[in-house]
């Protein structure tokens, strides 16, 4: 093969391996000091337009680019019917609208839907996590990532092992999570949801490179770990390989939003396991094996 | 040469059933679902679709409570402040809370705002003439009542929103959605219900009084907690629902049963302690149990002197002929005004008697039960009527305080009481703090309709073919790339099989996971692949089978478990908002681990040592 993607594994130096996923490392956490993660609808709610008794089922098309237009922000649109008349329901992600947008947005709907203005209501509305999950939803991330360290501990019981990769998957978290900032992904319990996942594909990866160098039964270290590195790229383009597919060919912002973070973490993973992990658990392998040479 | 094997055998078979189970074509198709999905609906009758999908209803709620702004005089404002709550609590049976002027909760300091001696407080009533006028009643020579206003602070709002949500979709396999539209209003949605099936589940609000010789010795929140109803061994078609009592409770019941016997004890529900019963008198004809007591305006229980003599149905009430108001009825209507803000009617009442009730009522009309007396019941919230047992009574006559007591439900058949035991539970679980009425409600149509549902299955496609074509360009051998391919599509199958059989709900986000199950699940059978190929690599030394399948399942059972808890804790985020999404991804895990792994390493080690002995 001409391009030889574990070529870092056999000749770079570990320290020059580390390099790379430290320096982007640092770049993310910039710039998540200059961008803000957006905070989705989820966590901070929106508002609710809604339009009541029109005659006939009107195009949900139209209204779409209407409110998204007046509203400069993604609106979700919904047909509503009660009692034989129909009515809309429009969901944005904007919040505390000013009266005079409101009173702009209420007039256009009016026009084009052809009702008075009084049948459109518009409501802020609040996020589907009250005060009192968003507090659960902390405990359930911590419990989570607890559990996880836990489990990777039981599995390798080695202080430097286990906090390499402890580093590696909270790198990959890292990286994702500027990626979001500098994207302006929204932080909602679908993103949640990817990052929930992504810890899980992170173990992944991390425990295929440490199983492989500390108990592979032939070859030094470094070949070990790039034959870790052929099936774990394989993993990661296959993963990818979906998640571009559900992100491109889909519309709803839920899937959209659980499959960025996702992909970016993915792609970081690659970095952060190939060559963070790699260099710690590659140079110690070295040192641990000279006395046995000797 | 594989048959043999029972992991393959049990893979087919499980991959069989769960064909059968998606597609059930013995199952009617959905029409909702086939206005989506056309004629892929007819192939997945065997699941369940969300309101993305199928569409369902979404109802406005209001929180009736109310903000009273008064003003404390100035000598001894903290002691009038009390007094005032006590008062508001024990009359009106609300719940008071200090708020700011923000109208936020005051969770710690003074209740008042010391400078100015102006004190909001909530309560569970709404801001209307009837309410305003009987708070003046009861507080107006103490304090200013400055004004009164629909509003509920965001403390109660939130704690609203999460009963309701325990009470409609407990386990989130429904699906429903609850939040805030600002102000006083919630937003309610779930798929699949029409608005009037919705809205039963809401259920009522929840409040629970026992009374004991006619008086209340025991309130909802005596209750610690409510155990799992059971069918009585002693009476049919009964059954039992075990409750434990605080110490308090306990003792103060304890106190007022000593030595009764039999006596009647009595169990609300809702009582409507702002109501009056409104009846027409021809139905005292039909009395057998109950009297009318026209000098107590009550309905009365006859019992036996030995066993407290009876009871009295504790709401006010007042008969009257059906077309016209007596002069009895309209004076005792105009004597409680003020006190009482409801009229509930049991009866058909001419449009004469309607047009004559005094100003300040609100008119309700109380659902009509075959027998009168169950009637009757149903408009006071009296829920069910236990007696002391000899037993009971003579522990209690001794000094014992019994913490654990039960209430006994009995109905025509032993599954409607459960049934309704069961509702009981919940209701005596999750009290309210205020009352909630229907603001709007509406039918829903699919959230993203067809178009989305096109999407995905192309999404699936597309993952499918690009998945496969990399897996083939990594190792170049058809046999071992169909064999991953089978592995993916098996355990596709089994996931969704699985799926169809629990009670929740194919929405967008569960769709989008059970496609993310391709993506994740065919990783470890590249792992088992590559850990089988390294065999093949000249002059490395061959550690058995055995050996390099169980490294191999390692690294995959590492992963599965955190991901394991890492949705364990994704179901339990925002009330089960993501929960549909993180139950596939589960099970994609653990059909994955459990089923499709063994199976495909099966499968992979008769594949791959036969090219390696080859070349």
């Amino acid at each position: 093969m001409g391009l030889d993607l574990t070529r870092h594994l056999k000749e770079w130096s570990p320290r020059r391996m580390a390099l790379i996923p430290l320096a982007i490392a640092l770049f993310f956490s910039c710039s998540l000091l200059v961008f803000n993660i957006p905070l989705g609808r989820d966590f901070r709610g929106g508002t609710l337009i809604q339009v009541r008794g029109l005659e006939t089922a009107p195009s949900v098309e139209n209204i779409q680019l209407l409110a998204s237009h007046l509203l400069g922000a993604s609106v979700e649109v919904q047909l509503t019917e009660y009692g034989g008349t129909f009515g809309v329901d429009i969901e944005a992600d904007n919040r505390d609208l000013s009266d005079g947008v409101r009173e702009e947005l209420e007039n256009a709907l009016a026009n084009t839907l052809g009702i008075s203005a009084d049948k459109v209501g518009v409501y802020n509305m609040g996020s589907v996590l009250t005060e009192i999950s968003k507090g659960q939803a902390k405990n359930a991330i911590i419990a989570a990532s607890i559990a996880m360290a836990i489990i990777v501990f039981i599995n390798f019981r080695r202080g430097v092992l286990v906090s390499s990769m402890l580093v590696s998957i909270g790198l990959d978290a890292l990286d994702a999570l500027g990626c979001m900032a500098i994207f302006g992904v929204p932080l909602s319990i679908a993103s949640v949801a990817g990052f929930l996942m992504l810890i899980g594909y992170s173990v992944d990866t991390n425990v295929l490179l440490v199983t492989q160098v500390e108990r592979g039964i032939s070859g030094t270290p470094r070949e070990q770990a790039a034959s870790a590195m052929k099936t774990g790229l394989t993993m990661s383009i296959t993963t990818l390989t979906v998640l571009i597919a559900l992100n491109i060919l889909t519309t709803s912002p839920t899937i959209a939003e659980l499959t960025y973070v996702l992909i970016f973490g993915v792609i970081f993973d690659i970095i952060n396991t190939w060559f963070f992990n790699a260099s710690v658990v590659i140079s110690r392998k070295k040192r641990r094996e000279i006395p046995v040479a000797l | 040469m594989l048959s043999k094997d029972k992991y393959v055998l049990l893979t087919l078979f499980l991959v069989v059933l769960s064909t059968l189970s998606i597609w059930r074509p013995w199952v009617p198709v959905d029409e909702r679902a086939e206005n989506t999905m056309g004629v892929v609906s007819h192939f997945t009758r065997g699941l369940n679709f969300g309101v993305d999908i199928v569409g369902g209803s979404r109802i406005i709620l209001a929180l009736e409570a109310s903000h009273l702004t008064i003003h404390l005089p100035p000598d001894d404002p903290e002691n009038k402040y009390r007094k005032v709550c006590e008062l508001l609590e024990d009359r009106l049976f609300t719940r008071v809370l200090p708020v700011d002027a923000e109208g936020k909760l005051i969770s710690s300091g003074l209740p008042y705002d010391p400078v100015t001696n102006i004190a909001i407080i909530e309560i569970g009533l709404p801001a209307t003439g009837g309410v305003l006028s009987s708070i003046e009643n009861l507080i107006g020579d103490l304090v200013e009542i400055v004004k009164i206003e629909n509003a509920v602070c965001g403390d109660t709002r939130d704690e609203v929103i999460e009963i309701l949500k325990n009470r409609v979709d407990p386990t989130g396999t429904r699906g429903a959605v609850l939040k805030s539209l600002g102000a006083n209003l919630v937003l309610y949605e779930i798929p699949e219900l029409t608005p009037q099936e919705a809205e039963v589940l809401l259920g009522r609000r929840g409040e629970l009084e026992i009374f004991f010789e006619n008086q209340r010795v025991l309130q909802g929140g005596d209750i610690i907690r409510v155990d799992p109803p059971h069918p009585s061994l002693e009476k049919t078609n009964t059954v039992e629902l075990p409750f434990r009592l605080t110490d308090d409770g306990a003792e103060r019941f304890r106190n007022a049963a000593a030595g009764k016997p039999n006596y009647p004890t009595v169990v609300y529900v809702d009582r409507p302690k702002d109501g009056v019963i409104l009846f027409d008198e021809s139905i005292l004809d039909h009395l057998h149990r109950f009297t009318y007591d026209s000098s107590a305006y009550m309905f009365k229980a006859t019992g036996m002197p030995s066993e407290g003599g009876g009871y009295y149905l504790q709401v006010p009430a007042v008969g009257t002929p059906k077309d016209a108001l007596s002069t009895d009825a309209l004076r005792f209507l105009e004597a409680q005004s003020g006190i009482k803000l409801r009229i509930l009617l049991i009866g058909e009442f001419s449009q004469r008697v309607i047009g004559s009730i005094p100003k300040g009522y609100s008119v309700e009309n109380v659902a009509r039960l075959t027998e009168v007396e169950d009637w009757i019941k149903q408009a006071c919230g009296c829920e069910s009527v236990i007696t002391i047992s000899p037993a009971l009574a003579q522990e209690f006559a001794e000094g014992k305080v019994v913490r654990d007591l039960e209430i006994t439900i009995t109905r025509a058949s032993v599954e409607e009481a459960m049934r309704e035991a069961k509702n009981l539970r919940t209701i005596l679980t999750q009290t309210l703090p205020v009352s909630i009425s229907i603001e709007g409600e509406t039918a829903i149509e699919p959230r993203l309709g067809s178009m989305f549902f096109k999407e995905i299955v192309w999404a699936g496609i597309i993952s499918l073919v690009g998945v496969g074509l990399v897996i083939y360009l990594r190792y170049r051998w058809l046999r071992i790339s169909l064999a991953i391919m089978g592995a993916m599509i098996c355990e596709l199958i089994i996931t969704l099989g699985i799926a169809s059989v629990l009670p929740y709900n194919m929405d967008l986000a569960e769709l989008g996971g059970v496609i993310l199950v391709i993506g994740t699940g065919v990783d470890s059978q590249i792992i088992i692949t590559d850990e089988l190929m390294r065999e093949m690599i000249p002059f490395v030394r061959r550690p058995s089978m055995t050996e390099r399948i169980k490294r191999a399942f390692r690294v995959i059972w590492g992963s599965a478990l955190t991901t394991l808890v890492a949705m364990i804790a994704l179901a339990t985020l925002g009330f089960g908002a993501m929960r549909g999404f993180a139950i596939i991804t589960l099970l994609g895990i653990l059909v994955s681990v459990l089923i499709t792994r063994p199976f495909y390493a099966r499968v992979a080690s008769n594949i791959i040592p036969g090219k390696s002995s080859m070349g």
